[in-house]
């Protein structure tokens, strides 16, 4: 590095620093605004609370369980990431949808369109298969 | 042709040791002689058929004629017939482009064209047809490289430019070695199927996967074009010779006989390996620089460019005297030759050969008569244009080599003179003839060396194999136990008669011609203007070993064939799949003479007969400096080697038969065990007490006391305890401190990714400035 | 509504995506393949799926992917050349040769019991996860945009966590497989972030217009963190320091087959993308020398730490994580080499005007070197995870070097098999590992970086130690005798393991062909496809 770097430059570059200035100036605003916003809200705030206020829900119910750190059952999880799975599904068709009902589109590609979600389709259907099989889906 | 036929040629011994080595135990001897004894005959049929190729191609139609004569024959013939060639031709050492004319018609019918025609007159004609060999070998324009096939069936591998290609060569030289290997070695594979008859099948099956491979491995050695392709060769028939020797291994002394020719033949490996080396440097600095395209090989004709490449560079006076690329090449063939002394059992690494005869008789007649130990001669032949010119400190390396070839055959002979041991003398014998044929190519003939090579492979082949015969017989190698076998054993006796004044040099037979071409180069070159004494000397030393030569195969004769039978039992001759080889090589032995007959001993219609084998290396071959010389005195010369040689020869055969015959052996003065005599013998039975000398006086105990002292202060101290034990406990250290960061924690883990991912991009930023910060910094320090 | 810009895709373009798409596919049928196998029958047919799939993936590997230049496909999200052929070579060879090594796994030590262990590596699972993980690779292999390298990466990582923790009843695996879930969800945020500067400083995710953004010229803090981040990323799944930690929890967690798989598959990957990342970023101008010096630092460290860890290791799978943490630091050089060429305070150059030919010569070398090196790894490293998994009895796995001893004796085959991968791994002559290591010391020495070679070097000397150390306890320690002089117990030879064994002959072979004779077939394409990486 240093017979890379000493040939030709003995001068001070100020400008290389300059580059640098907007970035470092970023994150001193980035930590002013966080900080004051904190800061503001903790100072500012009138801070009242009660039993009620304190409890985890606040919709009025006690809480059940003894303690939010108790585990759930392993099939929630289950659930939710089979849930999330096909929700995404959804998302991506919907989108797919409207852009195969655009004018303009010519047949192969809309073929090729059509095939590619099916075969999207079907690996999830795959999936699916696979999880009703390993009874993945019952409660037990 | 289809030179794939050369890979062929090895995959078959090869092919012999595989399923010898898988099936052979089970299923039983007839299979394994079946394989082991068909793999080296096929091999060698199709040797025959490369060569008759090889000769068909080289004799279609080259005319040699000078320049007027040859635009005569081309306007006549005007191109369709006749055309221009260029060819690279090697000789004298060098490579270089010439133009040819060649005519495709066969050389009668062109004559009769020609002449028909007016070409070219019958004058002319005659000077072309009688230009002297020498001559044409220097001044024939039309001189062309002869034919020679190479295949290359792939790269090996390439690094850094430099390439390995598994490529051979079949040309004159190597050709002459297949079928040495594949020919005498069918007719030892025939005989063993008798000699190791009587043994249980698995070592019968071991016995020939093991000839087998050696003679796949030979032949990689002998067709490699590459020298690391050889060298697997080289090493190859090293291993098998190992395994040979102490082939009987339950007795430990076998095995360290084989231990010992496996440790010696190390010592000169690493010559080799280092010449190896040295002409790889070589190659790099050529290929960087003027050779140009950074690739380099230890391919022989990238060698052969070397060489030149180094030649024209000494020449421009570029580098200094001995420096340079040229001296490089001097300690490069010095290195290669302390290979070869290994290999050929040369002083000072002559010790292990008399040792080797531990192994079974077939395998010294194979491996440590006619061919292995003939290695090291054909790796000088093969790189004779490397060698011819090399230098160490101004002293030519064939000076060396003629010098430690006519010691040990002096030496060597001296020995074989008072050995017991039938085999031992057989033993020193080869080293004596081997000592010859390094004289020879100490001598820059090459040709002569190689003759002698093939009549020495059948002489010796059929001696140790008619040594064979007789122990298979006696049940005894000690000649002391033999005696009065010529009547019990006909044929054996007749065929090593045979062997024996070969091998003594008896005119007519080949041994005579071999021996005495070699002795007529070296007392020709003795006569070369501003030669040293020392070749004078040398030829002395070589007429004198010949003397040596005739007493002890007479002695041989002598001790195992007259006079009355001193061993146990009822000796009776040999089967005949024992005996027939002999016979065979008994023939060779007489006949190979004729691929060497002197010229003025042929009348002039024989006269294409002359000189063959050595004549037909001479294009591919560096040419010494007797090439020069005036053919009349050459002659001259010539008449006067072979006379002397005869006179010995004959002389002490005749001498050997007086002095020893009247009298048993216990009454020969030699042999009583009393008197001067007995102390000289007594010494050279003990081979000048060499192998004392190195195990107890000299080398070994210095090379211990050297050893000690590396290991005690280099290798304990600085090694050890320094640089291993230090790296380790560093490392140790090191480890501990690795041990330590792991922590078994996931949250210390993202810590550290955490910091890493900071303190990284930061430097990306900052060590640029940074840097740019400080030497600006330190630049005007440094100023002010 | 507006309408977007077509894209415009030839559907012959789509073959070019098989041998991403194949293992995928093949994965697919083994998972559901699995549903109808009965548990106690024999679970090969699921492994003949899963080396059908590669196999297949291969040939249009090489059918498809082996041009002499970089082409783009499907709108730019894919580019081929015999660099993705010659990269994914080990990638396929690992999953092949570990599809056949865990064939067996799980199977009774005793020949009379029926039906397989349960938790065996040998469910649709496995193979299933196996064949996406190879899907995300080849996919990062030839991703040509961010956005592809980014959805690869994480097919392969994903299924790479899960391989983790498959063997789910053992607390190791579980937690294994959560520290490098955890680390890897966090170094896919670098990742990502670097990406997004990337994409702010060249104003495009696509490599090809990355590589002609001009970015030195303002954006270049921007880029250049940018490029830091993302090497980061690329550096954590390699296992590079400071961003290794996770390796040998994860390896020693994971079962042997998998330990193999991860470290061969996601390294020789993470290697191909992150080369041509690097490749792209160079040639827009978005390094600056500092990276150069920052990837030195970071082979250094990673070769003295992978070394100096692997030194005092008994467990033979965590031995091969440090083992595989210096081999990356290896490589590293091979990354060094590379992003030197685009280092202008070194030739002078202005990048994007065009780095001399000597220096490109240079990085094209590494490149062939790391390709290699990845090669000859992969057979050596996949010989000994082979020999491991063909010592498994009845899922009792080889966690300790004393039970090799006296290897020799009892299995000759595996103790030879394992000694070759040991003496490639080494780096000792006659191997693919000496071949590969002089490849890419030749390339950092010509780079310039004399020191690191020479770090490099002393710390391969220093590897002989522990690879040699089971060499030793194989042929010269009595069976059954452990390096203290304990008792062990003898693993005794099963003859039904052939898939295992076979994986072990064949990873043998390879190490010993690649190491005597480079066949000039897999030269060239190494050579081509490092040619056409510049």
């Amino acid at each position: 590095m240093s017979t890379a770097l000493s040939g030709g430059i003995c001068a001070l570059h100020l400008g290389t620093f300059t580059a640098y200035l907007p970035l470092v100036f970023m994150a001193l605003i980035g930590i002013t605004i966080g900080g004051a916003v904190l800061a503001l809200s903790k100072f500012l705030g009138p801070r009242r609370p009660d039993e009620t206020k304190s409890l985890p829900y606040e919709c009025g119910m006690e809480p059940i369980q003894q303690g939010a750190r108790e585990r759930y059952s392993i099939h929630f999880y289950l659930v939710a990431i089979l849930f999330i799975l096909f929700d995404l599904e959804t998302v991506f068709l919907f989108p797919w949808a409207a852009s195969f009902r655009q004018p303009g589109i010519d047949a192969t590609v809309k073929l090729v369109l059509l095939v590619e979600v099916l075969l999207f389709v079907g690996v999830l259907g795959v999936g699916l298969y696979y999880v009703w099989k390993r009874k993945g889906l019952e409660w037990d | 042709m289809n030179t794939s036929m050369i890979p062929l040629l090895i995959l078959v011994p090869f092919l012999g040791f595989l399923l010898n080595a898988f099936f052979g135990r089970r299923l039983g001897k007839s299979f394994v002689t079946c394989v082991g004894v068909s793999a080296p005959l096929i091999a060698f049929v199709m040797g025959a058929a490369l060569f008759s190729n090889l000769r068909e191609i080289d004799s279609r139609p080259v005319v040699q004629l000078d320049a007027d004569i040859q635009r005569r024959v081309y306007d006549a013939y005007s191109g369709e017939l006749a055309r221009y060639e260029l060819v690279t031709v090697h000789a004298h050492g060098h490579a270089s482009q010439r133009q040819i004319l060649r005519v495709d018609l066969p050389y009668e019918s062109f004559v009769q064209d020609a002449l028909a025609k007016n070409l070219i007159t019958q004058a002319e004609l005659d000077d072309a047809e009688h230009a002297e060999p020498s001559e044409r070998v220097i001044v024939a324009a039309g001189e062309v490289a002869p034919a020679a096939f190479t295949f290359t069936l792939g790269n090996w591998f390439s690094v850094g430019g430099f390439e390995v290609n598994f490529a051979f060569l079949l040309d004159r030289i190597s050709i002459l070695l297949v079928l040495v290997i594949t020919g005498i070695g069918s007719l030892i594979h025939i005989y063993s199927t008798g000699y190791m008859g009587d043994r249980s099948a698995g070592t019968f099956a071991r016995f020939f996967t093991y000839l087998n491979l050696f003679i796949a491995a030979m032949l990689v050695l002998v067709l490699g074009k590459d020298l690391l392709l050889m060298f697997v060769g080289w090493e190859g028939v090293g291993m098998c010779s190992y395994l040979l020797i102490g082939f009987d291994y339950d007795d430990k002394a076998n095995a360290a006989c084989g231990t010992k020719a496996f440790v010696v033949n190390r010592i000169g490996d690493l010559g080799f390996v280092l010449g190896m080396l040295c002409l790889v440097v070589l190659g790099r600095q050529a290929a960087l620089g003027e050779l140009g395209d950074g690739v380099f090989s230890l391919d022989v004709d990238f060698l052969r460019t070397l060489v030149d490449h180094g030649g024209s560079a000494a020449a421009a006076g570029e580098h200094g005297h001995g420096g340079g690329a040229a001296g490089m090449i001097g300690v490069a063939c010095l290195l290669l030759f302390v290979g070869a002394t290994g290999k050929s059992a040369q002083i000072p690494l002559h010790i292990w050969l008399p040792d080797a005869m531990a192994g079974p008789t077939p395998v010294s007649a194979l491996i440590h008569a006619a061919t292995m130990v003939t290695a090291g001669i054909y790796m000088i032949t093969r790189l004779s244009f490397l060698f011819i010119d090399a230098q160490v400190f101004g002293i030519p390396v064939l000076g060396i080599v003629a010098v430690i070839g006519a010691t040990t055959a002096f030496c060597a002979g001296a020995a074989a003179l008072a050995q017991d041991d039938i085999k031992r003398v057989l033993a020193y014998s080869t080293v004596s003839q081997l000592g010859y044929m390094f004289l020879g190519v100490g001598a820059a003939a090459f040709g002569a060396s190689m003759f002698h090579l093939v009549t020495h492979a059948f002489f010796k082949a059929l001696l140790f194999l008619g040594a064979g015969s007789v122990i298979h017989a006696c049940h005894s190698q000690s000649m002391s136990k033999m005696g009065g076998l010529k009547d019990s054993m006909p044929w054996t006796f007749k065929t090593m008669f045979v062997g024996a004044f070969a091998l003594a040099g008896f005119p007519l037979l080949s041994g005579f011609f071999s021996k005495d071409l070699i002795l007529f180069q070296v007392l020709a070159r003795s006569n070369v203007e501003g030669a040293s004494w020392v070749w004078a000397l040398l030829y002395g030393m070589g007429v004198f070993t010949a003397a040596l030569t005739a007493l002890y195969s007479m002695r041989l004769i002598r001790m195992t064939f007259y006079g009355s039978y001193r061993g146990s039992g009822h000796p009776h001759e040999s089967p005949w799949v024992m005996t027939v080889p002999l016979q065979v090589l008994a023939l060779g032995a007489v006949l190979a003479s004729l691929l060497g007959w002197p010229k003025f001993f042929l009348p002039a219609s024989l006269a294409s007969w002359a000189d063959m084998l050595p004549h037909s290396l001479h294009a591919v071959v560096a040419a010494g400096p007797t090439a020069l010389m005036d053919h009349d005195y050459l002659v001259s010369l010539e008449v006067t080697g072979i006379v002397i040689g005869a006179v010995v020869a004959v002389g002490f055969c005749a001498l050997g038969f007086a002095w020893l015959w009247s009298l048993p052996p216990s009454e020969i003065a030699w042999e009583r065990p009393v008197g001067w005599m007995r102390r000289l013998r007594d010494f050279l039975f003990r081979a000048w007490m060499y192998d004392e000398i190195v195990n107890k006086r000299g080398a070994q105990p210095a090379v211990k006391q050297l050893s000690h002292w590396l290991w005690r202060w280099f290798d304990d101290a600085t090694l050890d305890q320094g640089l291993v034990d230090g790296m380790g406990r560093v490392g140790v250290e090191l480890s501990h401190m690795a041990r330590a960061t792991q922590t078994g924690r996931a949250t210390s883990y993202l810590r550290m990714f955490a910091l890493g991912a900071v303190v990284l991009p930061l430097l990306a930023i900052l060590a640029t400035p940074l840097f740019t910060l400080l030497t600006a910094w330190f630049a005007g320090g440094g100023t002010h | 509504m507006e309408a977007l810009d077509p894209i415009q895709i030839a559907s012959k373009d789509f073959k070019y995506l098989l041998p991403v798409m194949l293992p995928a596919l093949f994965g697919l049928v083994a998972l559901v393949a699995d549903l109808f196998s009965k548990s106690e029958r024999s679970r090969l047919p699921l492994c003949m799926i899963s080396l059908s799939g590669v196999c297949l993936a291969g040939f249009s590997a090489i059918a498809f992917w082996s041009g002499a230049e970089f082409s783009e496909h499907l709108a730019g999200t894919l580019s081929t050349s015999a660099f993705s052929t010659a990269a994914a070579m080990p990638v396929l060879l690992a999953t092949f040769l570990i599809s056949l090594a865990a064939a067996h796994h799980g199977m009774p030590t005793d020949p009379k019991a029926t039906g397989w262990l349960p938790h065996s590596l040998s469910h649709g699972e496995f193979y299933g996860l196996l064949l996406f993980a190879t899907s995300g690779m080849m996919g990062l292999i030839v991703a040509n945009d961010l956005v592809t390298f980014f959805v690869a990466l994480e097919v392969m990582s994903i299924a790479v966590y899960a391989l983790t923790g498959l063997d789910r009843a053992r607390s190791r695996a579980a937690e294994g497989a959560m520290k490098y879930f955890v680390l890897g969800a966090f170094s896919s945020g670098f990742l990502l972030y670097g990406m997004a500067m990337i994409y702010g400083a060249a104003h495009s995710v696509h490599f090809s217009e990355i590589a002609a953004a001009n970015m030195s010229a303002g954006q270049s803090s921007l880029a250049l963190v940018g490029a830091v981040l993302f090497l980061i990323g690329v550096l954590f799944k390699v296992g590079a320091v400071p961003f290794h930690a996770w390796a040998p929890d994860a390896y020693e967690g994971a079962t042997t087959a998998v330990t193999g798989f991860m470290s061969v598959g996601v390294k020789v990957a993470a290697f191909a993308g992150g080369l041509r990342v690097l490749v792209a970023l160079g040639a827009g101008g978005a390094l600056n020398p500092a990276v150069g010096w920052l990837l030195w630092l970071v082979a250094a460290l990673t070769v003295i730490l992978g070394n100096a860890g692997a030194l005092t290791q008994r467990n033979p799978r965590r031995l091969l994580a440090y083992s595989g943490i210096a081999h990356t630091g290896y490589l590293v050089i091979g990354l060094v080499a590379v992003s030197r060429v685009f280092d202008t305070s070194h030739s002078g150059y202005v990048t994007n005007v065009g780095a001399s030919a000597q220096l490109v010569g240079v990085g094209v070398d590494a490149v062939g070197g790391v390709l290699f090196y990845l090669l000859g790894y992969a057979a050596a490293n996949l010989g000994a995870i082979a020999v491991l998994c063909h010592l498994e009895r009845d899922g009792e796995e080889v966690d300790d070097i004393s039970q090799l001893a006296g290897l020799a004796k009892t299995q000759p085959k595996s103790a030879f098999a394992m000694t070759v991968a040991m003496v490639s791994l080494a780096g000792i002559p006659c191997t693919a590992g000496f071949i590969g290591k002089l490849w890419v010391f030749r390339a950092g020495v010509a780079a310039g970086d004399v020191t690191l070679v020479v770090i490099a070097l002393l710390m391969s000397v220093l590897s002989l130690f522990y690879y040699l150390r089971i060499v030793v306890v194989m042929w010269m320690h009595e069976p059954g005798r452990g390096l203290d002089g304990e008792e062990q117990q003898v693993v005794a030879l099963d003859h039904r393991r052939w898939a295992s064994g076979l994986a072990v002959g064949i990873a043998t072979a390879l190490t010993l062909v690649f190491g005597m004779y480079p066949t000039s077939g897999i030269l060239n394409l190494i050579k081509a496809g490092a040619g056409s990486v510049f």
